[in-house]
């Protein structure tokens, strides 16, 4: 089904991989990669240009990337590994290989409108310290998410 | 004075876990000739679908500068998450025509269409470029000479750059170098600490999966600032601010403060009214030392 396709957006950046020389600056620039010297970006657009993207999208690491564009930043080509990479996690979502702890902040964001639910109890807490009440629920991005490719991984 | 008007876009996080940030920026809009509408229907920006679906998050930000664009009036954010998605969305559909239509096809089922007629500031950015430091440099009755202060921007404020260029949220053409919370703190009359590393992400994108390497990270840049002396470390974004709250042994503790807050205490606004008790680290010292 072609409406929510999640790639709408993003198949532009999934073509800049092509313009990576494989130099490497990303990684040295990339925080995760120096918590963790398990975690390359390079290695994913490697993994990715080659045709071996399904190595990527099961690989729970990818999930590690902050999506903080440092790399992004530094590249000295054309390519946009940031926006790869957040290509290549919607790609893995539509796989089904999203980190549950994702998919419950998702529902929560379907189901209240917000990650944290603001009641009644929340805005007499807010109106104690000075703050207005927050408008309740309408559940309309409930509606719209039930219109995108997200709502049967939400579901699943 | 003609009073600027703006949309409060409150996101998910700032009204439920950063009171003290929002009441500041409220406190200090007022002391500025700001008027901060709150627009019911703003929901949460779109931001923690991304990862999952690109499209689903553009659609729920979409919803939310129908928000806007329905009371006729431009969005202003505390969150750098926000700021950016919010700015990203309106840019591409803005710029492309088939992708417009599309959502609007989508946001039709719900009533909703999108015309392109707002637009998305950081609350830092209005401050910096729409309402100038030297509005309020006139108004400055607490100089704060004798504090340090550290900076961070948090990396949404600025990357991905070419997203500020497009926008033209940056006049100044520092997306690359932000440098408005430098200004602030010049502004206040404190004195800025430098060090290394200071454009470098907090970590908080990993909270959610692992919290670890989350705070390992916050925790370098916590440790970093408080070897160069800060007194503070200025922050402009609710998730930086969390996690660095969160990454730090609780025997030496650095305060942590909000843009606004700052610039609040610097106005002479009653620290009390700038929300200092509901940050997660209390600012006593802070307040010891400016005798407040
Ligand atoms: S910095 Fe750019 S060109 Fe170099 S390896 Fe990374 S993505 Fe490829
Ligand atoms: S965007 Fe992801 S891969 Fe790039 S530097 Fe940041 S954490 Fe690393």
């Amino acid at each position: 089904m072609e409406r929510g396709s999640a790639l709408l957006t993003d198949r532009s950046a999934l073509n800049t991989i092509r313009a990576c020389y494989q130099c490497a600056k990303c990684t040295s620039g990339c925080p995760v990669a120096a918590l963790d010297p398990g975690y390359n970006p390079r290695r994913f657009l490697r993994l990715a240009a080659i045709g071996e993207e399904e190595a990527v999208l099961r690989d729970g690491k990818l999930w590690y990337c902050l999506a903080c564009f440092t790399c992004q930043e530094r590249c000295p080509e054309e390519a946009r590994p940031a926006e790869v990479l957040l290509a290549l996690k919607n790609l893995a979502c539509e796989r089904g290989f999203a980190p549950a702890a994702l998919l419950a902040a998702a529902r929560l964001v379907a189901a209240d409108g917000r990650l944290y639910n603001i009641d009644e109890f929340h805005n007499e807490y807010r109106e104690d310290e000075g703050l207005p009440a927050l408008d309740e629920e309408t559940g309309i991005l409930g509606k719209l998410l039930a219109l995108t490719g997200l709502q049967g991984r939400l579901e699943g | 004075m003609t009073v600027q008007r703006y949309a409060l876009f409150l996101g998910c996080n700032v009204p439920v876990r950063n009171l003290g940030y929002e009441l500041a920026a409220r406190r200090v809009a007022e002391a500025l000739g700001i008027e901060l509408v709150d627009l019911p229907g703003f929901r949460c920006c779109g931001y923690p679908l991304k990862a999952l679906d690109s499209y689903a998050a553009l659609l729920v930000a979409a919803h939310n500068l129908c928000q806007a664009e329905a009371a006729g009036l431009p969005i202003v954010t505390l969150c750098n998450a926000c700021s950016g998605t919010l700015t990203e969305a309106d840019l591409e559909l803005k710029e492309d025509a088939a992708l417009r239509e599309r959502v609007n096809q989508d946001l039709a089922r719900v009533d909703l269409h999108y015309q392109g007629t707002t637009q998305v500031r950081h609350f830092l950015r209005v401050l910096d470029n729409e309402i100038g430091w030297e509005a309020s440099r006139g108004r400055i009755s607490r100089p704060l000479d004798n504090l340090h202060i550290a900076v961070h921007y948090g990396c949404h404020y600025f990357r991905p750059t070419r997203v500020f260029h497009s926008y033209g949220a940056e006049p100044r053409e520092d997306a690359e170098a932000p440098a408005a919370l430098d200004r602030l703190v010049a502004a206040t009359g404190a004195i800025n600490v430098s060090y290394d590393g200071r454009n470098d992400c907090c970590g908080g994108g990993l909270l959610g999966l692992r919290p670890d390497l989350a705070q390992e990270q916050a925790g370098r840049k916590v440790r970093e600032v408080q070897r160069r002396g800060a007194d503070a470390l200025l922050v402009a974004c609710p998730t930086c601010g969390l996690n660095f709250s969160n990454s730090q042994p609780a025997d030496q503790e650095l305060t942590i403060l909000y843009f606004p807050q700052l610039l609040g205490l610097a106005l002479g606004l009653d620290p009390d009214e700038l929300g200092l008790e509901l940050n997660q680290i209390p600012a006593d010292g802070l307040r010891e030392k400016l005798g407040v």
